[in-house]
């Protein structure tokens, strides 16, 4: 929860020129990207090991 | 198996302090917009997705397009270009997911809507969703003519991208106009230049490194499929000589 309001407090928000929106919105948004990213990097690295190990296995069959 | 690791380490580091210092310069370093306060933040994020899109979908065709004129001369460079074509159409849809997703987020807080069915909107939405389908083609059918049909449906889904970028100009939108090439008043503030040129570098070097990964990945996994093809065939004509 700390580095939750930690993550926020990074994002400027400033109650005089922002809605209230704003503090929600433009974390998720970058989050959100970073995220996405992530997750997909994730399942490259997923397909490689299976990769790796399909590789091994004909290399052991042979 | 050797994915050039030598370079690609290294690579990662660069990548990862370039998308470190622009998200520093977004968040921190660059001031608030007067009408939209800190949520024209946003832009910086939501900006690099579309140039993102915008140069992988294009390579995408080109990869594409090489493996249609090659395919029966030139094997090897074939099978190249179809594994470009698939890591770059992942990477495309990534960038134009991710536009449509922080699209809508900003929009929520901007307009006070999620989404609407205008011209721009909904021509994005048709171009993620014909590289969906071409990634779906490419996951769920088996055979020889699955990379010719994919080929040419990346070239039908290409077709869209000039729509998108078109639409502000042949249609009323709620869409604002591009920032380049919009028109009078289209353009960015001076403040803003850093940030949004640092990140868009950042971005797209770091889809370039994920695409050469992927790549990797994928051409190494055809070359196994045909390895593997290979020496069944000769299996089989090996068992078909002995049983003569």
């Amino acid at each position: 929860m700390t580095s939750l309001l930690m993550l926020i407090r990074f994002f400027p928000y400033d109650p005089s020129i922002d809605v209230p929106l704003t503090r929600i919105h433009l974390p998720l948004i970058y989050c959100l990207t970073w995220a996405l990213h992530l997750v997909y990097v994730g399942y490259i690295v997923g397909k490689w090991r299976a990769l790796r190990r399909s590789s091994s296995q004909i290399k052991g069959n042979r | 198996m050797d994915f050039g690791w030598k370079w690609r380490g290294p690579a990662l580091m660069i990548v990862m302090t370039l998308l470190g210092y622009g998200l520093v310069l977004a968040l921190q370093a660059s001031p608030p917009d007067a009408q939209q306060g800190n949520m024209i933040r946003a832009f910086y994020y939501h900006f690099p997705d579309w140039i993102g899109a915008s140069v992988f979908l294009p390579l995408n065709l080109v990869a594409s397009v090489t493996y249609l004129a090659v395919r029966m001369k030139r094997r090897s460079l074939a099978m190249k270009a179809d594994s470009l074509a698939l890591a770059s159409a992942e990477m495309g849809v990534v960038f134009c997911g991710l536009g449509l997703i922080t699209g809508s987020l900003w929009g929520r807080v901007e307009w006070g809507i999620w989404w609407t069915w205008d011209a721009r909107l909904t021509t994005t939405l048709v171009l993620w969703l014909i590289y969906v389908s071409y990634l779906m083609v490419r996951r769920f059918t088996s055979g020889s003519s699955t990379a010719v049909l994919c080929a040419v449906l990346a070239i039908f889904g290409f077709c869209d991208i000039p729509i998108v970028y078109m639409s502000t100009r042949w249609w009323r939108t709620q869409h604002p106009a591009p920032v380049f090439g919009g028109g009078e008043g289209a353009g960015l503030a001076a403040s803003m230049q850093g940030a949004v040129w640092w990140n868009v570098l950042a971005w797209v070097a770091w889809g370039a490194l994920v695409v050469s990964f992927r790549y990797a990945v994928e051409f190494r996994r055809q070359q196994l499929e045909a390895a593997e093809g290979m020496s069944l065939i000769n299996d089989r004509e090996y068992q078909g000589v002995a049983h003569d």
